[in-house]
């Protein structure tokens, strides 16, 4: 029998601020964290609607530099994670984190001084390789065991926490600190509005006039604990992992596919390896970017799988909050649905105004839903490429 | 420690392009600086020259070398996964080129989205049809035996009943520069392995890709992935290192020397960076396919320039008196962490 998997510590920190009491409140209270922002001069476009997280939960210091950036969220996370979870001691533990662009504000900054002939700083070539923030934090937080970095697009930290989960249940690892990074850079915003997919409004998951997403950065990283182990030291649980899945859509090398093939697939495999039908699902957390392309796929892989009784399953996306922290997405997404298990409530898709028609199987409000039943939540990732992946979180029982 | 049989292999380097038995034959070449690009990277099967005009040196190179391990099984679904050091740093140039030239209204949507690092695994999926779920590990020198033990983990599980997993490289000018700013600047070959003695005989990047066909079905030759060097089983023939005298070779050596003793008969340590450079991600894959290949043939007669240290553990050449059939594949990253496999070979 396959060990039960818990979540006994989490570190998060976004555009809401840092910590798991200041995500409840703006989930109870619909407030967002997303801001109008400058880059490059007003230029793209003017200005970005985007998810910066605020300077005081950053506790800016003077040696800080924008090159680190990622690395110092991810620090700030998972310190704060392993804290959460009453580790003293990382020797042993496993991390695994999921980032898109990691800290390409050091490449940026590169190719900058090299255009400029300045004396390039080498130490930037960080950059280039997007293992090497997770690696320097664990380092710095004394983390001796298996880390592994996983670049899946948008579906990173729902990837990363489903291989920390598969890892602990086949008993090659007892502890994994699992999730997803992200920094904020002006590659990130040029890039995403290159493909036009960047809103100069809130983004507005699945709405009528939803009109693209609002870049975010952010880190959130789950202390996943063999049960057993976690019972022995006392450790209490936040929640349970019950299972994961993913697929690919094997239909673009960018776009997924427009019916969410892959979603259905690495949704009904989270099920099955959660050994749960679909009716077991109270709380259907979306991937919910509000693109054009993105969320009618999205809505067909949940009609596939749920098929009419999808109209009954409170949903939210809480993109609207904290913009769309892509490598992190997943991870946020999980720690939302955890605040959803815990407090009983389902978050509200506070950006809505008018849920466009052609979603009109989807159980979505504005506002923040008491919900005393809510035992079971699914949190859902759909990455660049059609890389998707699924992960089920239930309460967890001591 | 988890394993898989190996049903399939597609490898493209600068010095050849095929499949495992193409690659031993490499190493009877006397090593000279090994060559840092592909002449000309092929198509792979069914792919019209416009698919690829946008796609990444990088990406085409391992849509070949999986399309090429996937040929005995086509129409074949399965899991993937994809290992990555440096992605490619050429669309990422010229997405920052495109950046400040034209201002940022103009950016590339090209460069950015061929240039993101899931971009291989997406081409490749979509070139195989393959669907069953995977993903895409970015690490340093050792990353491609993280790549294959998540694959042989998803085959235990059951998550998947085949795998395809690989690794890619292109060769970068401006990681080539970098590097050199770092203090790592490609010289000649380096007159021991690890740590050369005398200072920039780094062998240099180069460009790579390998992909295997992974199953639970038994094969030709087994990859098995150790928890740790330690692991190493004392009848092991060959040992391939992944020292090129660049920023790892402190760990590669330290590795080495912890092997001291553990052998019944000194195995033969062999360093396939001489011939086919630093290719990072796909380094480990392509000692993995190299071992597979001498191990189910005949050992090439090569000589290792071995530090003074593991002369006592270690052979510079094969054996004469026995065939190679076991070997251990070491590949520690520039960080500190070291990896380890096993390659044996049935029937042999």
């Amino acid at each position: 029998m396959p060990p039960d998997v818990w979540v006994t510590g989490i570190g998060i920190v976004s555009a809401l601020g840092e910590g798991v009491p200041v995500h409840v409140r703006a989930v109870r209270e619909g407030h967002s964290g997303l801001a109008p922002r400058e880059f490059f001069g007003g230029a793209v476009p003017d200005p970005v609607m985007c998810g910066m997280i605020p300077p005081e939960a950053m506790r800016e210091t003077v040696e800080a530099t924008p090159a680190d950036r990622a690395d110092r969220i991810l620090r700030r996370a998972t310190a704060a994670a392993l804290t959460d979870a009453g580790i003293t001691v990382s020797n042993g533990v496993e991390a695994i984190a999921g980032t898109t662009l990691g800290n390409m504000h050091g490449a940026t900054c590169y190719h900058r001084q090299l255009r400029e002939g300045r004396n390039v700083d080498p130490a930037l070539l960080g950059g280039f390789i997007l293992a090497s923030p997770l690696r320097s934090v664990c380092r710095s937080l004394g983390i001796t065991g298996r880390v592994l970095t996983i670049s899946s697009a948008c579906g990173s930290a729902t990837a990363a926490l489903g291989e920390a989960f598969h890892r602990i249940r086949s008993g090659a690892s007892r502890c994994v600190v699992a999730g997803g990074f992200e920094a904020v850079s002006p590659y990130v915003v040029a890039g995403f509005n290159s493909l036009r997919l960047v809103s100069r409004h809130m983004c507005r998951p699945f709405d009528r006039s939803r009109s693209g997403l609002n870049p975010g950065e952010g880190a959130a990283m789950l202390v996943c604990e063999e049960a057993g182990a976690a019972r022995a030291r006392g450790a209490r649980p936040l929640a349970r992992i019950a299972g994961s899945g993913a697929a690919l859509d094997a239909y673009h090398y960018t776009r997924a596919h427009p019916e969410g093939r892959g979603l259905a697939q690495a949704m009904r495999a989270a099920l099955s390896s959660a050994k749960m039908p679909p009716d077991a699902i109270d709380h259907l957390h979306l991937h919910g970017t509000g693109t054009d392309a993105n969320d009618p796929s999205e809505y067909h892989a949940c009609r596939d799988v749920f098929g009419d009784r999808l109209s009954a399953v409170p949903a939210a996306s809480t993109k609207p909050l904290t913009g769309h922290t892509f490598g992190a997405s997943g991870a946020l997404n999980a720690v939302f649905s955890i605040i959803a298990l815990r407090e009983k409530l389902a978050p509200g898709t506070i950006s809505l105004v008018e849920q466009d028609p052609l979603f009109s199987g989807l159980n979505l409000a504005r506002d923040a839903r008491e919900a005393p039943g809510l035992k079971t939540a699914m949190s859902l990732s759909l990455g660049f490429g059609g890389e998707s992946s699924a992960v089920v979180l239930t309460e967890a029982a001591t | 420690m988890s394993g898989a049989w190996i049903h399939g292999a597609g490898v493209i380097t600068p010095a050849v392009a095929g499949g495992i038995p193409d690659l031993p034959g490499v190493l009877r070449e006397t090593p000279a600086s090994p060559p840092r690009s592909v002449e000309r990277i092929p198509l792979p099967s069914g792919m019209k020259p416009q698919d690829g005009r946008r796609m990444a040196r990088l990406t085409l190179l391992a849509l070949w070398a999986a399309d090429r391990c996937w040929a005995d099984l086509r129409g074949r679904d399965a899991g993937l996964y994809v290992g990555l050091t440096h992605g490619t740093t050429a669309l990422l140039k010229e997405f920052h080129d495109f950046l400040y030239d034209y201002g940022p209204d103009k950016a590339s949507p090209n460069a950015f989205s061929n240039g993101v690092t899931n971009a291989p695994l997406g081409a490749v999926s979509k070139h195989l049809t393959l669907t069953k779920g995977g993903h895409t590990l970015v690490g340093f020198e050792n990353v491609g035996l993280d790549v294959l033990d998540a694959a042989c983990a998803a085959l235990e599980r059951g998550s998947v009943d085949l795998c395809c997993a690989g690794a890619a490289e292109e060769f970068s000018p401006l990681a080539e520069e970098a590097y050199s700013r770092c203090g790592w600047s490609a010289g000649p070959l380096p007159g021991s392995l690890p740590l050369p003695q005398s200072p920039g005989a780094w062998i240099g990047l180069s460009e790579a890709s390998a992909f295997f066909a992974l199953s639970r079905e038994p094969g030709g030759c087994r990859y098995e992935s150790l928890g740790s060097i330690d692991d190493a089983p004392g009848d092991t023939d060959l040992v391939i290192s992944g020292a090129s005298g660049g920023p790892q070779d402190l760990h590669e050596l330290a590795a080495l020397q912890s092997l001291s003793g553990r052998f019944a008969a000194p195995p033969a340590l062999l360093f396939p960076k001489l011939w086919f450079g630093e290719t990072f991600a796909v380094s480990a894959m392509l000692a993995v396919a190299l071992a597979c290949g001498i191990c189910t043939g005949e050992a090439p007669a090569f000589v290792s320039p071995l530090d003074p240290s593991l002369r006592s553990c270690f052979l510079p050449s094969p054996p004469v008196d026995r065939p190679l059939r076991t070997a251990l594949i070491v590949a520690a990253g520039r960080t500190g962490e070291v990896s380890a496999g096993l390659v044996t070979c049935r029937g042999c």
